[in-house]
């Protein structure tokens, strides 16, 4: 490795017990064309400063675990690689959460809301008995996109409206929520859009685009998004025409 | 033992946009909606008053904002057609003939108002 | 409209459906006829329109029907452009208190302005 190629990696350090900001320190990362990010960040851990922290798993960008920003940019830290860098780049934590440690963040917020919005199959009565459920591929491409996500966070990274306002349900969240409303299977759509169709939900969203950008998955959450606004915006004038405007939506949350 | 947490927590001022230029076309799409209103404003004076609006858009101030309205216009059109179809959960044929139609309207339209305009 | 409070403390449904409903149409039409109309009007029409013989097309705007849709395009295109700079200003951080109201009000303002001028001159 002595006389490899080198790039400078500037990378976002933070010890919550030593420090009160975070900050940037440069390292030296040997690299040749398959040398990953998240190689890089392992070699880091390795042979440099043991100290780093950082998620990961599965290295092969199906496990959601490495999100971080890569000049700026939210990357999954297994599919960016190195030589694509070659004139270095800066490293910091997914933008919008709170930062714990190095590049550790903290996704409460994010899986709260994935929670929220009761990510299965409801209303299915059938068992197993009777068999599997049948699904047309049709059917299947109404949803197939959206099932692709991976719960990364990388759109969360990517969503101004979720960094203005952390109340924000969020990309994600809503595309999977949208996933099993547009599901055959399931019949629980009505216990999903009462969370869904809030000043939080779908219309804290403005269309900005950049999550379905970066998603790594090609989920495309911002078309979620706007299927749910239409869907929101139909189910407001029938429920007007049904007198039903002010009905409270909280179902399940009234405390 | 007392936690020693200490999330930090990154605060987002007004111009988080400037630095990712995605988020800066986002703002000029977003922005050029001002030229429109005003166009529109312009607009509603020729309803009350085609003679007074007529020596209105000769000023070089107004005509600078008709113009930056009109690119505002293209902008908004191109951008609000690439977004369209996202909204609309359709099969991929059914969205690419939609979306031809929608251009062909437009074109159309825009043709048959400026042909019109100058005979 | 508190901006922070959480998703659980703001379960009631919003208003947000009917002006994102006019800010889609209004911004279908504009897409459509903006930048045609924008040309002739604001920038062709002093040469073209404004003479003893104006070319068809302002005979036509002059006409009922085109006042009409000129009013119709006039008050959808406000409440697209003032929907957008009410979230704007919330992406700047800028003007807090009011804003919707403002500019969903002067929205209001000129869709009432163009009706009455149908009726006018």
């Amino acid at each position: 490795m002595a006389d490899a190629k080198k790039l400078l990696l500037k990378v976002q350090r933070y010890n919550p017990e030593k420090d009160n900001a975070p900050y940037l320190v440069p390292y030296e990362i040997p690299w040749d064309d398959q040398t990953s990010l998240l190689d890089g960040l392992q070699y880091l851990k390795d042979c440099v400063c043991p100290d780093l922290s950082f998620r990961s798993s599965c290295r092969m960008a199906i496990c959601g675990s490495c999100g971080v920003m890569v000049n700026c940019v939210p990357k999954l830290a297994c599919k960016t690689f190195l030589r694509n860098y070659s004139d270095g780049a800066i490293v910091e934590p997914l933008a919008n959460f709170p930062v714990e440690r190095d590049l550790v963040v903290d996704l409460t917020h994010f899986l709260e809301y994935i929670e929220a919005l009761k990510p299965y199959v409801i209303g299915n009565a059938r068992k197993p008995a009777e068999g599997p459920n049948t699904q047309t591929p049709t059917e299947l491409a109404r949803y197939h996109k959206f099932s692709m996500c991976i719960n990364c966070g990388l759109c969360y990274a990517a969503c101004p409206q979720f960094g203005l306002n952390p109340a924000f349900l969020g990309p994600a969240a809503i595309t999977i929520g949208h996933r099993y409303n547009l599901d055959s299977r399931d019949h629980g759509r009505d216990e999903r859009v009462q969370t869904m169709n809030t000043k939080t939900g779908v219309w804290s969203c403005t269309f900005v685009g950049y999550c379905s950008e970066v998603c790594p998955k090609h989920a495309d959450p911002a078309a979620a998004l706007q299927q749910c606004k239409v869907e929101s915006a139909l189910s407001f004038v029938t429920s007007i025409l049904n007198c039903k405007k002010n009905k409270e939506a909280s179902h399940g949350n009234k405390a | 033992m007392a936690t020693k947490r200490k999330p930090y927590v990154k605060e987002i001022d007004c111009w988080w946009w400037k630095s990712n230029p995605y988020y800066r076309f986002y703002m000029l799409r977003e922005t050029s909606s001002v030229f429109s209103v005003l166009a529109s404003l312009f607009l509603l004076l020729f309803l009350f008053s085609p003679k007074t609006f007529a020596t209105l858009v000769q000023n070089p101030i107004i005509c600078l904002l008709s113009f930056m309205a009109l690119l505002a216009a293209v902008l908004h059109t191109k951008t609000w057609f690439d977004l369209t179809p996202k909204a609309l959960n359709l099969p991929e044929e059914k969205l690419c003939s939609l979306m031809k139609g929608l251009w062909a309207v437009t074109v159309g339209f825009s043709v048959l108002t400026l042909l019109l305009s100058v005979v | 409209m508190n901006d922070t409070t959480n998703h659980r403390g703001t379960s009631k449904r919003t208003n947000e459906p009917i002006f994102w409903g006019l800010f889609g149409v209004g911004g279908m039409f504009s897409a459509i006829c903006a930048p045609a109309l924008f040309l002739s009007l604001l920038l062709l029409y002093p040469y073209f329109g404004s003479g003893d013989d104006p070319a068809l097309f302002y005979k036509f705007i002059n006409t009922f029907f085109g006042r009409l849709l000129l009013a119709l395009f006039i008050s959808l295109t406000a409440w697209y452009g003032l929907h957008r700079i009410v979230h704007c200003l919330h992406d700047l951080k800028a003007w807090t208190a009011g804003r919707a109201r403002l500019c969903y009000g002067a929205a209001l303002l000129i869709t009432v302005l163009s009706l009455i001028s149908l009726f006018k001159c």
